[in-house]
């Protein structure tokens, strides 16, 4: 249990983060990329992961706190038949506190379990009627959120989906659309751009990922756009982004 | 939200979904084809609205030049709001040919999935004018939602089956694939991704199986003799 001013403070700066991505012309995806990080700090998860329709209402893979294959498979087997397709469809949380007794998605359990989660919470990215994807949060350990933790991860979900939605949905309900396409493009020239940066240094794709986006970071850059310089191999990142990054 | 084509598993030619669709119910246009490059690297028309669309684009495969190769070069919309007063000087032919149309405007759109370049839509109205900038939003977000059905869709007519690979670019591994494809053949992503179709097509393996070997080092292209002469 972390201590209650530490958790004020943490609970703060998480929200601080968030809004700070909310500036002119955000990257979507470094957003919720964001999201799941600091959400996953916050509730003491071991890996989040987030996903967002396409226009046809499929899920997809947008940000993970964990890019291992093995955990990619967990959350996309959770996109098509799984508790954040539930949070998705119905627009309301969906707690599983201990995997060993949970029947309703054997898929999606036997693959969560067999990287060692025990329990998960899946949040809808929703406002008002309009529910754009979901978050999921697991652990390695069983048992509930408590009412606490589960509120301030949807508060955080709930202002990211704002930002995504408030901004342009007044002028033209489609352009949320185009907007979700964008992060979802942007999601799959990040992928090459990992595997650019793989073959170059030798690296796995998460530290692949890890040294792209802190790169972004360190240079002040949207992960989207760097990304698109890497795929395009207009760019050559330094192998120790990271550390330098630091 | 649409439907997720219940169709898709519904076997030959015929595509549960037009692709063009979408393009004539949000944009401003009266026409659309939608053509990919294909593995052999000749050039595909997935879907197309009507005869026009169709005879468009079939002039600049025939002529080898045109807005719609522009497109697929720069991997940048072309936008030629009045054919009648447009500088046609990049494309001479095409233009001689495509003021003796009913079109007016033609606009074409590259379709990428992530920094991949799969093919062209091609749009045209009957009346000269712009499109708008939100106009070029939602073609752009458009072209973005079909490239991989497009792609699986003549993937699919050129083997008659197949036709869910890479629907929906759910398929991480196969983009990871590709950017690790391109450093080792020192090539572009789009030509690492032909290479990477062009490669399972040959061997008869899925592009995914094939994808998953190259992330998992199993196969590398690096100094593959048959590579060195594609770039």
């Amino acid at each position: 249990m972390m201590a209650e001013r530490s958790r004020d403070a943490r609970l703060s700066a998480a929200f601080v983060k968030v809004a700070d991505t909310l500036i002119d012309d955000y990257d979507v995806v470094d957003l919720l990329d964001t999201l799941a990080q600091e959400c996953v700090i916050l509730v003491d998860s071991d890996a989040g992961g987030l996903l967002i329709a396409d226009t046809e209402g499929t899920l997809q893979l947008v940000a993970s706190t964990n890019e291992a294959a093995e955990f990619v498979e967990v959350i996309q087997l959770d996109a098509g038949e799984g508790p954040c397709m539930e949070a998705f469809q119905t627009g309301a949380g969906v707690t599983i506190p201990d995997m060993s007794v949970e029947d309703r998605w054997p898929a999606f359990r036997a693959a969560a379990t067999g990287q060692g989660f025990q329990s998960m919470h899946a949040f809808p990215m929703r406002l008002r009627g309009q529910t754009i994807g979901a978050m999921g949060l697991f652990s390695g350990a069983t048992g509930e959120l408590s009412e606490s933790d589960v509120a301030v991860a949807q508060a955080l979900a709930d202002v990211a989906t704002i930002g995504i939605l408030q901004e342009r949905s007044l002028r033209d309900s489609t352009l949320v659309a185009d907007q979700l396409q964008r992060a979802l493009d942007s999601r799959v020239i990040i992928e090459q751009a990992k595997g650019v940066i793989a073959a170059q240094t030798g690296v796995d794709m998460h530290t692949a990922f890890t040294i792209l986006r802190d790169y972004a970071r360190h240079h002040q850059l949207k992960l989207s756009t760097v990304a698109e310089e890497v795929a395009e191999r207009a760019l050559t990142l330094p192998a120790t982004a990271r550390a330098r990054a630091k | 939200m649409v439907g997720t084509g219940s169709g898709a598993g519904a076997s030959g030619p015929l595509h549960p979904d037009p692709l063009h669709a979408s393009f004539l119910a949000r944009l401003p246009v009266d026409g659309a084809s939608v053509s990919v490059v294909t593995v052999a690297g000749s050039h595909s028309t997935v879907s197309s609205s009507d005869a026009l669309a169709t005879r468009l684009e079939q002039l600049q495969f025939d002529l080898g030049e045109g807005p719609h190769y522009r497109a697929l070069e720069s991997r940048k919309p072309v936008l030629v709001a009045d054919v009648r007063s447009a500088d046609h000087s990049a494309w001479p032919m095409f233009g001689q040919a495509v003021v003796q149309t009913e079109a007016r405007a033609v606009f074409s759109f590259p379709l990428r999935i992530g920094a991949v370049t799969v093919g062209v839509v091609d749009l045209h109205r009957l009346s000269p004018g712009d499109l708008s900038d939100l106009d070029l939003a939602h073609a752009a977000a458009l072209a973005g939602a079909i490239a991989g059905k497009a792609a699986a869709y003549a993937a699919a007519d050129a083997d008659g089956e197949g036709r869910d690979e890479l629907v929906a670019g759910t398929r991480r591994q196969v983009h990871q694939a590709t950017g690790m494809m391109a450093v080792q053949l020192d090539t572009s992503v789009t030509d690492a991704f032909a290479r990477l179709r062009g490669h399972a097509y040959a061997a008869g393996r899925s592009v995914d199986e094939v994808a998953r070997d190259v992330v998992a080092g199993v196969l590398d292209f690096t100094d593959d003799p048959t590579d060195s002469e594609t770039a």
